[in-house]
């Protein structure tokens, strides 16, 4: 970074800037965590990383074995592959949003919620266990009419493609930063960091290129999850419960993994402010925001939701009467009291005060409770769609029992999931937080003003 | 105890003659259908006679099938309306009240039967033809919709009757709709199927020809048909086919 | 980049104020055209009304047609108002400022116009004015809340007085600034109109978080209303409306349609009032963007539709959707969907050069809403066509003159009201734009001297 003014001009005054971090501080807290581990961070990564190995042994033990014939024993397998698409896959979507609102609020944040990514493997590995679950497309409803190589062909591509520009976004994001630490360090680290920032030297052209990558990979990461899910919510959801041809489904589907992703986001956020030593970096101002952007989802998620119970209820044909009870009614009522209590009534009734959302609490523990909730409807969905129904049907004539969680479903999810969280935090020794050269930049941004009898901030807005 | 009016349609009675058309109309003041009015597409039969031609030439045969309204007990067009124009009696009739229809039209386009119809023009009846109407059954304005209802003027002249005569029940036959009256063939059956002894009642608990046209659509229609003998089929247990 | 002036107050004001006080050519050539096409609207609705609906296209299939569609556009293009204004005013984004009141006054008045549809397409409408004022209570007998028809005028009705209560408390302070610049019976108007405002702090501090919570508020409303119309078709077991669908799907075509037509709306206020230093490059650019991202979820829910209809591989559904695609003349307006209201402008959005070329973004502005005008008859007729296995009761539709009178008769109405609205009160917010000169500011980066906004917080 080239040395500069800290203030700025506005017309013939200077402004002080708002950050009252200089950017050499910036830099030191970038490679902190790159330089050393802390005792509590080794901790939480073992935990998770037993918790993983758990979860891929219960795998095995259970499912796996039991093989591919029968779709009720991967039921959770499932479950946590939906869980982790709407959390961890959704979050670069969180990222991707913010930089197109161009906030200026987003600098902080932006990074970990692109770090998610990097625990995309996870839900990709257990994507191939499942696919291979879904007979063909012949004979039965679903989006392929008995195309060639459908579902598996498509629905893999299209997760790959999803899982490779995750990936792609979250390093084109991280590269500069990379480069910085290679500046800054030596040994091995400068080893290893010199082999990942790939000859990054800050030129104007590199610059551009940055920009321009970030914004096309966002985009079209973004495109790519939405089709992603739209895939996967007809195929592993709707196609496998008979007369279950609701089109409001996919929209739902990818609703609550953004409103998910910005949980995800705000716990993330929650737990490096209060143990990752990021408090100086995630202010009041990046919780109220996006605690306005979890209560927005919220609300969208829960009239999504709407629209389709009422098409069914006004309907009132014997298949939309078999699809409430087993969806909304009977069978699984009680994961949908809980969802909906956790990922509508909660983020409602807790964000409604402005006291609350401007503050920096409320937000993340809505968050959690978004979380959790999320457990209990990808319970329902799967659990309902991997019940042994006959999908050649075109209506559900026979209700199934609810299908309760043995020992082994509950280590897979939690297993797994912790897992996938454990990768989240290894990330972290490869790409810094905070997001150096995004900080930074908004440094030069940013500055305060005396305005009338106030002092403003002013934020620059480049275009 | 109060009847639960219904109807049996037996097709493979039904010669198409149209005979029900023409006594529905008669009965209950319909506007006279002219030549303009069919090709607007507009025009009023409560019940209609659909014609469907079955195989191929030289094999063709002409599928008749009578469609009054089907009183459904469980009626897409009743909760649509926004004036309750519409409504269902305690006997299982589908009512329309004329006076309060503003004709949105919202109920015709709820029924997948087809079987509203509206009132696009002012009806007119020549001077010579005013006093054929029928001053049991109200003459409609134009802008309100209408439809069969199972003859309820007939009804209630019955009901009526049957109270000042003691109070007693209706007995079977007492009551018939205009278009099971005039079928030459009798394909139209009309009565209780609350009472065990009606004629409809018997048919419809015994037949194995029964069915109910768009039954997947959960309305519960009143009226049952009987599906046509197939003369061609091969016999089995009864000559009864699909 | 952006172009922004650095104006004298005055300078602004008066520029501001050129269309409440001079009526050019363009505005007289206005008037007189669209009050024709009014004229001929009026006599439309007469002779509907005198001889019976019979005059209309509609028969004992297509019950509905070019009316209802009609009033479903409209109410598509009245969501325009809450995008612009509640949400880019919540997220606090500056290119709304020129923008807001003319989407906000589009909103009323397409909600006006959209509302008159259903009443005078009904078979007795006098009726049913009469139904409503006054309300016949003492019978005991409520409107049927199951049916959509009932939801629906609550819910518009809703909007629109949120509407105009929002017009109104954001053209307070430049009621104020009128009266203090104007004489004679408009400065009684528009010292009623007023009410008093001084520019003083606690005055403002009202008018600034009033406009927020009715801003928060229409949020809901907008999202509700247009639902509510989607569900008069989806509440119904019509094999082509019965879909889950259809509620977020009517509501982002909504929003595609309106920020469409405020895009219009924008081009013909820069050309007619000359604006050019108010409506820049720069928010023909933002608009376009934000098009971008809403024709592109339009389209997805409009791809979900389509697949779920066919999803059960039933024949009464197979049926109708060979219709729609193959049978005349929906083939046509297929295409008009497809490609004027996606393939050809969202390309073009792309691209910055375009964005910026206002011809451009007003001609395929204008394409969009050609599409979307046929996308709400292609959901909405077909399904009525063939309802079912009846094919004996299978019936084609065609308008007849009286609706093609009325449905263009209604763009003239609201064409008419704005000009008529742009007499009394100016179209682009004089006090926003004053705002939006004094919080702007500039930031010197490196050798850069980079535009800035000022932020409260």
């Amino acid at each position: 970074m080239a040395s500069h003014d800290i203030t700025a001009h506005n017309g013939h005054r200077s402004l002080p800037r708002v950050w009252d971090l200089p950017p050499q501080q910036i830099v030191s807290d970038g490679l902190q965590r790159i330089r050393a581990a802390g005792s509590t961070y080794r901790l939480l990564v073992i935990i998770t990383a037993i918790l993983g190995v758990v979860g891929v042994v219960a795998l095995i033990a259970g499912p796996v074995l039991s093989g591919w014939g029968e779709r009720q024993p991967w039921t959770y397998v499932a479950v946590t592959f939906g869980f982790l698409m709407s959390t961890v896959g959704s979050a670069p979507c969180v990222s991707v949003a913010t930089r197109l609102v161009r906030g200026h609020w987003r600098r902080p944040v932006n990074r970990l919620a692109e770090l998610w990514a990097a625990a995309m493997i996870v839900p990709l590995i257990l994507f191939f266990l499942l696919v291979a679950l879904l007979p063909n497309t012949e004979g039965r409803p679903s989006l392929w009419f008995g195309w060639w190589g459908a579902p598996w062909l498509w629905d893999s591509l299209m997760m790959i493609a999803l899982v490779i520009c995750g990936y792609a976004f979250l390093y084109t994001a991280a590269r500069p930063d990379m480069a910085i630490v290679r500046d800054q360090v030596d040994g091995n680290l400068n080893g290893r960091f010199t082999r990942l920032a790939r000859g990054f030297r800050g030129s104007i052209r590199e610059w551009r290129t940055v920009d321009r990558a970030v914004a096309y990979f966002g985009a079209f990461y973004v495109l790519l999850y939405v089709g992603t899910m739209t895939l996967i919510s007809s195929d592993f959801i709707l196609a496998l419960i008979p007369g279950n041809n609701s089109a409001i489904f996919p929209a739902t589907y990818t609703v609550q993994g953004l409103e998910s992703g910005i949980a995800l986001t705000l716990v993330t956020a929650g737990v490096m402010r209060a143990w990752g030593g990021a408090r100086d970096y995630l202010h009041k101002e990046q919780f109220f925001a996006l605690g306005k952007l979890q209560l927005a989802l919220g609300l969208l998620w829960f009239y999504f939701h709407w629209t389709e119970f009422i098409i069914w209820w006004y309907g009132r044909t014997p298949r939309e009467t078999a699809l409430l009870r087993l969806l909304y009614f009977d069978t699984y009522f009680v994961p949908l009291v809980v969802a909906f209590t956790l990922m509508f009534l909660a983020p409602l009734t807790i964000l409604l005060w402005n006291r609350i959302r401007a503050g920096v609490v409320g937000p993340i523990v809505v968050g959690a409770l978004v979380l959790v909730g999320q457990v209990f409807e990808q319970i329902r969905l799967y659990s309902s769609s991997f019940s042994p129904n006959n999908i050649y049907e075109g209506e559900l004539t026979v209700i199934p029992p609810a299908y309760v969680p043995g020992v082994l479903d509950i280590l897979i999810l939690v297993g797994l999931i912790g897992g996938a969280v454990c990768l989240g935090l290894l990330a972290l020794r490869f790409v810094p937080y905070p997001s150096i050269w995004e900080v930074t930049g908004g440094l030069w941004l940013r500055a305060r003003k005396p305005f009338y009898k106030t002092e403003v901030v002013v934020i620059g807005k480049p275009d | 105890m109060s009847p639960r009016w219904g109807m049996v349609i037996d097709l493979d009675r039904c010669t198409g003659c149209q005979a029900c058309v023409v006594a529905c109309q008669a009965e209950n003041n319909i506007p006279i259908n002219t030549e303009a009015v069919y090709l607007q597409n507009r025009a009023i039969e409560w019940i209609r006679v659909e014609r469907y031609w079955d195989g191929e030439y030289p094999n063709i045969k002409a599928r008749y099938i009578p469609v009054p309204c089907m009183h459904c007990s469980n009626a897409p067009c009743e909760p649509v309306c926004p004036v309750y124009a519409t409504y269902h009696t305690p006997e299982g009739i589908n009512m329309q009240v004329y006076n309060r229809c503003i004709g949105t039209r919202y109920c015709a386009v709820n029924c997948h039967w087809h079987v509203r119809f509206f009132n696009f023009w002012q009806p007119k009846w020549p001077e010579s033809l005013q006093n054929q109407l029928n001053p049991n059954v109200t003459v409609r304005s134009r802008g309100v919709m209408e439809k069969c209802t199972f003859c309820i003027q007939r009804i209630n002249h019955a009901e009526q009757n049957a109270r000042l005569d003691g109070n007693r029940p209706l007995r079977d036959g007492e009551v018939n709709t205009a278009c099971a009256q005039a079928c030459p063939t009798r394909a139209i059956v009309f009565g209780d199927l609350d009472d065990p002894e009606s004629q409809v009642a018997q048919i419809a608990n015994t037949t194995t020809r029964g069915y109910k046209v768009l039954a997947e659509l959960g309305t519960d229609p009143a009226v049952l048909y009987l599906k046509k003998i197939d003369p061609e089929a091969p016999a089995h247990g009864g000559a009864e086919s699909a | 980049m952006q172009e922004r002036h650095s104006f004298s107050d005055e300078r602004i004001i008066r520029d501001l104020l050129r269309p409440v006080t001079q009526t050019s050519m363009m505005n007289w050539v206005g008037f007189i055209v669209l009050g024709t096409i009014l004229t001929a609207f009026l006599f439309a609705v007469g002779w509907m009304f005198y001889w019976g609906v019979g005059v209309t296209g509609l028969n004992r299939a297509a019950f509905w047609g070019f009316m209802i569609v009609n009033f479903v556009f409209w109410i598509g293009i009245s969501h325009a108002g809450v995008m612009i204004s509640a949400i880019l005013r919540l997220t606090q984004a500056e290119w709304r400022r020129p923008v807001t009141r003319a989407a906000e006054v589009m909103t009323m008045f397409s909600l006006m116009t959209a509302l008159l549809f259903p009443v005078i397409h009904t078979g007795r409408p006098w009726r049913t004015l009469y139904w409503a004022f006054p309300y016949d209570f003492w019978r005991g007998i409520w409107p049927d809340v199951r049916s959509a028809l009932v939801m629906d005028p609550s819910a518009i009705m809703t909007y629109l007085t949120g509407t105009i209560l929002f017009v109104y408390i954001t053209t307070i302070p430049d009621f104020a600034l009128l009266r203090d610049h104007s004489t004679g019976w408009r400065h009684g108007l528009y010292r009623v109109l007023a009410l008093g405002f001084k520019g003083e702090e606690r005055q403002w501090k009202m008018q600034i978080i009033t406009g927020f919570l009715l801003a928060a508020i229409m949020l809901s409303i907008f999202v509700s209303v247009h639902s509510i119309v989607s569900w008069d078709f989806a509440f119904s077991l019509d094999p082509v409306w019965h879909s889950t669908v259809w509620a977020p799907y009517f509501v982002i075509g909504a929003v595609h349609s309106g920020v469409s037509a405020v895009v219009t709306l924008m081009a013909l206020m820069r050309w007619m009032f000359k604006f050019d230093n108010y409506i820049r490059h720069e928010h023909f650019d933002a608009i376009g963007r934000l098009l971008v991202v809403v024709g592109t979820t339009w389209m997805w829910f409009f791809l979900l539709d389509i697949f779920f209809d066919l999803w059960r591989q039933d024949p009464a559904d197979d049926a109708i959707m060979h219709m729609r695609f193959f049978e005349w003349p929906y083939p046509l307006l297929l295409a008009f969907v497809w490609i004027f209201g996606y393939f050809i402008p969202v390309p073009i959005w792309a691209f910055r050069r375009f964005r910026r070329n206002i011809k451009l973004m007003f001609w395929t502005s204008i394409m969009v809403n050609i599409g979307m005008w046929a996308e709400r008859y292609w959901l909405v007729v077909p399904g009525l066509q063939a309802k079912y296995q009846w094919t004996f009761s299978w019936l084609p539709y065609r308008p007849g003159p009286v609706e093609i009178t009325l449905v263009v008769g209604s763009f003239a109405l609201v064409g008419f009201l704005l000009l008529l609205f742009a007499k009394l009160v100016p179209p682009v917010p004089v006090w926003d734009e004053l705002e939006g000169q004094h919080l702007a500011a500039e930031i010197q980066v490196g050798k850069r001297t980079v535009p800035a906004i000022v932020r409260e917080f």
